[in-house]
C-alpha cells in the first residue's frame, strides 16, 4: 500500500495538472456546447469560424514578444555585465533596482503603467497608450529585469580565466569580448530572452491597462472575449494556442533543457 | 569594455580608476527609470490626491482613501478575503507539491525526466489557456459535475467556478509547478543518508518526516510558501476569469477602479498596498532562503 | 627561445606584499620551478610575466626586451591555467586555433600547426570534441597543446596537475617534461608539490612570503637546503641541534646541544660558512640513516612505530634527547621491534649545516 500512495499522488497531480490544458483541445472539436461534456459529437466548426480579431491580436503579439525580448536583450545584456562585474559603491543596491519591477504584481504595473501614459498625453501630448511601442516599453519593464537575472546567474558560473586564456593567447580585450566572454555567456543570454518573450506573450495585466484598440494582445483579446461571451471559438483558439506550446516546449526542451530552463528561475 | 577587467587592471590602481560599468549601467538604468520608476511614483502620488470625478485627480493632497482601507469594513473584509485566498493556495500547494516533489528529489526512476517535464510543461501553456481549460471540467455541466452525478454522489450539479471555490482551484493550479520546483530543489539538499539514519535508528516513516525531512527542508518551504503566496495575491487574470466578476479581492478591485468605476486615486491606493504586501513577502522569502543557504 | 629576467621586482596590493624585491634570471630553454606553500607569491610572478598584473616596482624582461609595460595579447607568453580555461564553447582544435585566429593567420597555416601540436599532445582522435567532453587528463593536454601552439618565447604552467589524480599526474609529469626538452621552450612552472618541482625542473626556486629563500639544481636544494625552511619543505629532514667544535680538513666536527653532548662529524661543502662556537643544526635525510652501526656518526634511539610503505619500512624513534627521528628501513635489512633501542648511524658526506635561523 505505502509503496504505491506517493506514486499515486504523484500521478493524480499530473492528472490534475494537465487537465484543463488537455480538455480545451477535446472541447474545441466538440460539435454540441463546448462547455458541456461529454462531448456530443466531433467537429471542426469552431475552427473555421474564429474571429479573424483573434489571428490580429496573433500578430500584435509576435511584433510585441519579439520586441520585447530584443529591447530587453540589448538593455539587459551590459547592464548585467555592469552590475556582475563593476566595482563601485552601491552596486548591491542597483542590482535590487533593476531587478526590482519583478516584485511588483503585474497588475500594479499595468494601471501605474495606464494612469502614466494619460498623464505624459495630458502633459506632452504623446500617446502611448493603445499603441504596439507602448506594450513593448510596458512588457520591458519585466523583461530587461528577467535578461538581467538570466545573464548574472550565468555570469556566476563564468571563469574569468577563460579570458586571461584569451588574451595570453593574444587576443585583444574587445576581441576577448566577442569571441569568448559573449559566446560563453550566450546560453543565459538566449535563455534569458527566451523568457522575456514567452512572459510578453503571456502578460495580461499590464497589455490589458497599456493596449486595446489595434494594440490588443492575444491574452487580451481572450481575456475581454471571455469577459462576456464563451464562444466555442475561444476554444478553437486556445487549443491552437495549446499546439503552439507543445511545439515551443520541445524546442525549447532540445535546445535550453526545460530543467535547467526553470530550475534557474524562481 | 574588458579594459577595465584584465588589460589595465595593473596598469594602473584599480580603486583610482573610475568605473566604466557604471557608464554601461546608466542607459538601463535611465530606461527601467522612465517605464517602471516614473509610472510607480506617479501612481504613488495618485493615491493621495482627491478625486474629483470620475477619471479625475484632484490637486489636493489627501490620506483619505489609506484611512478608509483601515477603517471601512468593506475594505477590510476584501483584504482579509485576499489573504484568506493567499492562505488557501499555499496550503494546497503544499499539501499537493511536498510528496511530489518528495517523489521527484528521490526517485531514480527512469520515468523521473518525464515526470519533471509533465511538472513543468503546464508554465508553457499561456495562462489564460489554462485559465479557460477549467470551465468544461467546473462548469455546470462540465467534466467534474457529469463524473459525480453519474455515479449518484449528487443530484444537482455543483457550482464550482464563476466563484471562490473556482479561483483557488485555478490558483492552485496556477502555482503548483512553481512550489513544485523549489521544494524539489530543497529536498534534494538533505541527504538521503539522513532518513537512513533516523530509520536506522528506529524512526518510522511519519517520525522521519516531521523530526528530519521536515527541520531540514524548513527554510525552503518557508520561502516557497511565501513566494506562491505573494504571487497568488497579486494575481489579477486568474481571479478575474475564475471568479466570473463575483469574486472581489484587491486585484480585482483595483482593475475594477481603473476600467469601470474609474475612481483612480482609490484604485492607486489599493494597488500601492498591494504593491507593499507583495514587496515585503517576497524581500522576507529571499531573505529566509539566502538563511537557509547559509544554514545548509 | 628567450630567457626572462625579474629585475627587482616587486607587487603589493595595498598593504599587503605578494612580492618582495625578486631578481631571477630564467634561461633559455631552461625548466624553472616556483616552488611553494599557497600565498607566498609564486602564482603572482607567473601573472606578472603573463602580464595580468602589473609590477609595483621593478622590470620583467623578455629576450633582451622589457615587457613590463606591455598588455597580456602582445607579450607572446603560453600558459596553462590551474583550471584549463577551455573555451567551452570551441571543440579541442577551435580551441587550440584560437591563439592562431587572432593572429591572423592563414586558414591552411592554422590547420597544419593546430595538426602538429594535436599531435604532439596524442589527441588526434577527439580534435572535434567540445571540453565538456573530455577528462581531467585530456583537457590538461588541450590546454598545453593550445599555449605551445603559438611558439611562445615563454611557456608558464600554474600548478597544471593539481586536479589530477596520482597516476594521472606522474603520467603528465613525463608528458611535459618529454614535450618541453622535444621544442626547448624557457618553461617557468608553478607549483606547491616538491616531488614535481624536483622530477622536472633543471632549477628549482624556492618561495616563502614573497621572496626567493633558495635556487638551484634539484639535487643541490635537496642534498644540500640552506634554511631548516627549505630542509622540511623539499623532503623531510631529521634535526639535530647542534654547536660547532671546529674544523677539518673534510668539514666540521660538531656536538649536539644535549647533556652530555654527542660529537658528530659532518663532510662536503656546505651552504655557508659556520664559526667555531656557533649554535646551528645539523641535519640528515630518512633515507641517509641506518639501523646499526659502522658509520662516521651514531645515536641511539628507541623504536616507536613502524610502517610499511611498500618499497621500505618507514621506523619512527625517539632519541634520548626526546626528538622524533624518521629512518627508512630498506628491504632486507634486520628490523627492530617497537620499544627496542638501536644505534641509528649516518655517513659525514650524507649529512649537512643549517643556520639557526
Amino acid at each position: 500500500m505505502r509503496r504505491l500512495a506517493l506514486p499515486g499522488i504523484v500521478f493524480a497531480t499530473f492528472i490534475f495538472l494537465a487537465a484543463p490544458v488537455l480538455i480545451v483541445v477535446v472541447a474545441s472539436f466538440n460539435s454540441g456546447a463546448v462547455l458541456s461534456f461529454p462531448p456530443t459529437g466531433f467537429t471542426t466548426r469552431w475552427y473555421e469560424r474564429i474571429n479573424p480579431l483573434f489571428l490580429h491580436a496573433v500578430y500584435v503579439s509576435l511584433v510585441v514578444g519579439l520586441s520585447t525580448a530584443f529591447l530587453s536583450t540589448v538593455f539587459g545584456v551590459p547592464a548585467a555585465l555592469a552590475l556582475a562585474r563593476g566595482r563601485y559603491a552601491g552596486r548591491d543596491l542597483l542590482n535590487s533596482l533593476c531587478l526590482s519591477p519583478l516584485m511588483v504584481p503585474a497588475l500594479v504595473t499595468g494601471v501605474a503603467l495606464y494612469q502614466f501614459s494619460l498623464a505624459v498625453w495630458d502633459v506632452t501630448g504623446i500617446g502611448l497608450g493603445g499603441t504596439i511601442p507602448g506594450l513593448v516599453l510596458g512588457h520591458m519593464t519585466f523583461g530587461i529585469p528577467f535578461v538581467i537575472r538570466a545573464v548574472i546567474a550565468g555570469h556566476a558560473r563564468f571563469d574569468r580565466a577563460l579570458e586571461e586564456a584569451a588574451r595570453n593567447l593574444g587576443a585583444t580585450p574587445l576581441e576577448t569580448f566577442w569571441r569568448v566572454t559573449l559566446p560563453v555567456l550566450q546560453p543565459s543570454i538566449v535563455s534569458g530572452a527566451i523568457f522575456a518573450f514567452l512572459m510578453s506573450l503571456d502578460d495580461v495585466p499590464i497589455a490589458l491597462f497599456v493596449g486595446g484598440g489595434d494594440a490588443t494582445t492575444l491574452p487580451v483579446r481572450i481575456f475581454t472575449t471571455v469577459e462576456f461571451d464563451f464562444g466555442g471559438d475561444i476554444m478553437a483558439v486556445a487549443s491552437l494556442i495549446v499546439g503552439a506550446s507543445v511545439v515551443l516546449m520541445l524546442l525549447l526542451d532540445r535546445l535550453v533543457g526545460l530543467e535547467q530552463f526553470f530550475g534557474s528561475r524562481h | 569594455m574588458l579594459a577595465n577587467g584584465s588589460a589595465l587592471a595593473g596598469a594602473r590602481p584599480r580603486s583610482a580608476a573610475p568605473d566604466v560599468w557604471l557608464w554601461v549601467l546608466l542607459p538601463t538604468l535611465a530606461v527601467l527609470g522612465l517605464i517602471f520608476g516614473l509610472p510607480l511614483a506617479d501612481l504613488i502620488a495618485v493615491s493621495v490626491h482627491e478625486m474629483t470625478g470620475p477619471a479625475q485627480v484632484g490637486d489636493a493632497l489627501t490620506l483619505e482613501h489609506y484611512r478608509a482601507f483601515v477603517t471601512d469594513p468593506f475594505f477590510l473584509v476584501m483584504v482579509v478575503r485576499t489573504f484568506w485566498l493567499g492562505f488557501l493556495v499555499v496550503a494546497f500547494c503544499l499539501a499537493i507539491g511536498y510528496p511530489v516533489a518528495y517523489y521527484l528529489a528521490r526517485t531514480t526512476s527512469r520515468w523521473r525526466g518525464m515526470a519533471l517535464f509533465l511538472v513543468i510543461s503546464p508554465l508553457l501553456v499561456s495562462a489564460i489557456v489554462r485559465n479557460i481549460g477549467w470551465f468544461p471540467i467546473l462548469g455546470g455541466s462540465g467534466v467534474v459535475n457529469w463524473i459525480l452525478m453519474s455515479i449518484g454522489l449528487i443530484d444537482e450539479p455543483l457550482r464550482l467556478i464563476s466563484n471562490f471555490t473556482g479561483v483557488v482551484i485555478g490558483l492552485v493550479h496556477a502555482l503548483l509547478p512553481l512550489m513544485i520546483l523549489t521544494l524539489t530543489t530543497v529536498i534534494q539538499r538533505v541527504e538521503p543518508e539522513l532518513e537512513e539514519a533516523a530509520a536506522n535508528l528506529g524512526a518510522g516513516p511519519a517520525l522521519v518526516f516531521w523530526r528530519v525531512l521536515l527541520p531540514l527542508s524548513l527554510p525552503g518551504v518557508v520561502a516557497g510558501s511565501l513566494l506562491v503566496f505573494a504571487m497568488a495575491i497579486s494575481a489579477y487574470t486568474t481571479p478575474a476569469i475564475l471568479g466570473g466578476n463575483r469574486v472581489l479581492v484587491m486585484s480585482t478591485y483595483i482593475a475594477q477602479q481603473f476600467r469601470t468605476v474609474l475612481d483612480y486615486p482609490a484604485g492607486g491606493t489599493a494597488a500601492a498596498l498591494l504593491l507593499l504586501f507583495a514587496a515585503l513577502l517576497t524581500l522576507l522569502a529571499l531573505r529566509v532562503r539566502t538563511k537557509g543557504g547559509e544554514a545548509g | 627561445m628567450s630567457d626572462v629576467r625579474f629585475e627587482a621586482v616587486e607587487k603589493a596590493y595595498g598593504d599587503f606584499v605578494a612580492v618582495r624585491g625578486i631578481d631571477l634570471h630564467i634561461r633559455p630553454g631552461e625548466f624553472l620551478t616556483l616552488l611553494g606553500p599557497s600565498g607566498c607569491g609564486k602564482t603572482t610572478c607567473l601573472r606578472l610575466v603573463a602580464g595580468f598584473i602589473a609590477p609595483t616596482s621593478g622590470r620583467i624582461v623578455m629576450g633582451g626586451r622589457d615587457v613590463t609595460a606591455l598588455p597580456p595579447h602582445r607579450r607572446n607568453t603560453g600558459m596553462v591555467f590551474q583550471s584549463y580555461a577551455l573555451f567551452p564553447h570551441r571543440t579541442v582544435a577551435e580551441n587550440i586555433a584560437f591563439g592562431l585566429e587572432v593572429r591572423r593567420l592563414s586558414r591552411a597555416e592554422c590547420r597544419a600547426r593546430v595538426a602538429d601540436a594535436v599531435k604532439l599532445v596524442r589527441l588526434e582522435r577527439l580534435v572535434d570534441s567540445y571540453p565538456a567532453q573530455l577528462s581531467g587528463g585530456q583537457r590538461q593536454r588541450v590546454a598545453l597543446a593550445r599555449a605551445i601552439v603559438i611558439k611562445p618565447d615563454v611557456l608558464l604552467l600554474d600548478e597544471p596537475l593539481a586536479a589530477l589524480d596520482l597516476k594521472l599526474r606522474e603520467e603528465l609529469q613525463v608528458e611535459i617534461k618529454r614535450i618541453q626538452s622535444e621544442i626547448k621552450i624557457t618553461t617557468l612552472f608553478v607549483t606547491h608539490d616538491q616531488g614535481e618541482a624536483l622530477s622536472m625542473s633543471d632549477r628549482v626556486a624556492v618561495m616563502r612570503d614573497g621572496a626567493i629563500v633558495q635556487i638551484g639544481a634539484p639535487d643541490e636544494l635537496y642534498e644540500r637546503p640552506n634554511s631548516r625552511y627549505v630542509a622540511n619543505f623539499v623532503g623531510r629532514t631529521n634535526l639535530i641541534p647542534v654547536v660547532v667544535r671546529g674544523r677539518t680538513d673534510r668539514g666540521y666536527r660538531v656536538a649536539s646541544r644535549t647533556a652530555p653532548p654527542m660529537d658528530f662529524e659532518v663532510a662536503g661543502p656546505q651552504t655557508a660558512t659556520f664559526d667555531v662556537g656557533e649554535a646551528c643544526f645539523l641535519g640528515a635525510r630518512p633515507e641517509h640513516l641506518h639501523l646499526g652501526t659502522g658509520r662516521a656518526n651514531a645515536i641511539e634511539a628507541e623504536v616507536r612505530t613502524l610502517t610499511y610503505l611498500g618499497s621500505v619500512w618507514r621506523v619512527e624513534v625517539e632519541t634520548t634527547a626526546g626528538e622524533m627521528f624518521t629512518v627508512l628501513a630498506h628491504p632486507g635489512e634486520a628490523l627492530p621491534l617497537s620499544g627496542a633501542i638501536v644505534p641509528i648511524g649516518w655517513r659525514a658526506e650524507s649529512c649537512f649545516l643549517l643556520k639557526d635561523t
